[in-house]
């Protein structure tokens, strides 16, 4: 009858002790018993060729690697700075542009009230502005509200991949800018981008876009109205319920704030394609 | 003292030349590289112990390189590319660590 060794408690795991307790090559002690065998001496073999060819090509190794794998700043991210620069270079002078167009746009509506009056007289010439402004042709200030809407806090230690429910989204603003036409805004602009009959508040990707430019958060819609006929109009309808179901369901930051004097630039993408209007016969 | 020498030539030729490596190179860089320094440590710890050899020293740094290349090559065939490449680097990684423990109490007496 044989007596079976106790089980070592550690057996499951001998590839684990394998690893810790003999990292040293084996092949080393072999080979160091074989030439104590042979009776060759205990000098070590550190100056054969082999190993003076096998360490340059570990330090060619290391070397390659260091050049290959370290800085990434190759091509890719040389090529990423550069178009950063050029879509800042860009925005730079769209920004320029606009500014131009708006000064531009101005002096146009100036010059046609200056025209109407002359030639039409004073109440044709209030008209005349009167529509430039409401159409968005011209630079604009009054009483109003500044809504501002945010996305919620992200929290920390959530998932910084996962999808953020409390994003603010196009339709969000598409809501809250319906609403206010519908309190009686007489001028919007949303992120400084007024708003024309031809304005589009759009998703691309990750950004919102108001007239083609993005914004960035957090989003400030401003209405020109009469103050309390806004506030109460909105805060009462569908829009100011629709805001608080944004915060209270996706933690959507907004904030109401009753301002006496929002200034407005004018819209500055202000053209139709194929409207126009009806010629009148000069004969009327 | 000369293999030490080899090792800075072959470092300054790699970064001075700076040979562009080949894209399907790459992925098994960082494995050769872990696969060398295991092989330089054995080989340090070897030499310390006085039963360094050439031959297992040439032996083990390529079959070390080899066989790492090659678990790695079969992982990006099956889909689990990566998840070898961290058994590779932590097979390697804990023998690297008690392979420098051992030089340090060679060098060190502690």
């Amino acid at each position: 009858m044989t007596i079976q060794a106790p089980r070592r408690p550690d057996a499951s795991m001998s590839l684990i002790n394998e690893v810790l307790n003999r990292p040293l090559d084996p092949g080393y002690a072999a080979a160091a018993e074989r030439r104590r065998l042979a009776g060759e001496g205990e000098e070590q073999p550190l100056r054969s060729p082999v190993v003076l060819v096998t360490v340059l090509v570990i330090g060619l190794i290391f070397g390659i690697s260091v050049m290959t794998i370290g800085p990434r700043t190759t091509e890719r991210s040389a090529a990423r700075q550069d178009l950063v620069a050029q879509i800042e270079a860009r925005r730079e002078r769209v920004e320029a542009n606009t500014a131009r167009v708006n000064e531009l746009q101005e002096e146009v509506a100036l010059a046609q009230e200056q025209i109407v009056r002359d030639s039409a007289g004073l109440e044709a010439a209030g008209l005349t502005s009167a529509l430039l402004a409401s159409a968005g042709a011209t630079g604009v200030t009054g009483p109003g509200l500044i809504i501002t809407l945010d996305d919620a806090p992200v929290e920390p230690g959530a998932d910084r991949g996962a999808p953020n429910e409390g994003k603010v989204l196009s339709r969000d603003l598409q809501i809250v800018v319906n609403a206010l036409w519908a309190a009686g805004a007489e001028a919007i602009d949303v992120g400084g981008q007024r708003l024309t009959s031809r304005s589009a508040i759009r998703f691309a990707g990750e950004a919102i876009l108001v007239n083609y430019r993005p914004l960035t958060r957090p989003y400030v819609v401003r209405a020109i109205g009469n103050p309390e006929a806004l506030t109460t109009r909105f805060a009462g309808g569908d829009g100011g319920a629709y805001v608080k179901t944004l915060t209270d369901n996706f933690g959507i930051t907004s904030t109401v704030t009753v301002t006496e004097e929002i200034t407005m630039k004018s819209a500055s993408a202000l053209r139709t394609d194929h409207a126009r209007p009806i010629e009148r016969e000069e004969s009327q | 003292m000369i293999p030490i020498i080899g090792l800075l030539i072959g470092l300054a030729v790699g970064l001075i030349l700076d040979p562009s490596v080949p894209i399907w190179v790459q992925p098994y860089l960082p494995i050769a590289v872990i696969a060398a320094l295991d092989a330089v440590f054995g080989a340090v710890r070897a030499v310390l112990d006085g039963i360094f050899d050439d031959k297992v020293f040439v032996i083990s740094f390529l079959s070390n390189v080899v066989v790492a290349a090659l678990i790695v090559f079969i992982g990006d065939q099956l889909g689990v590319g990566s998840q070898l490449s961290t058994g590779v680097v932590v097979v390697l990684g804990v023998r690297i660590f008690s392979n420098v423990a051992s030089i340090r109490r060679h060098l060190f007496h502690a």
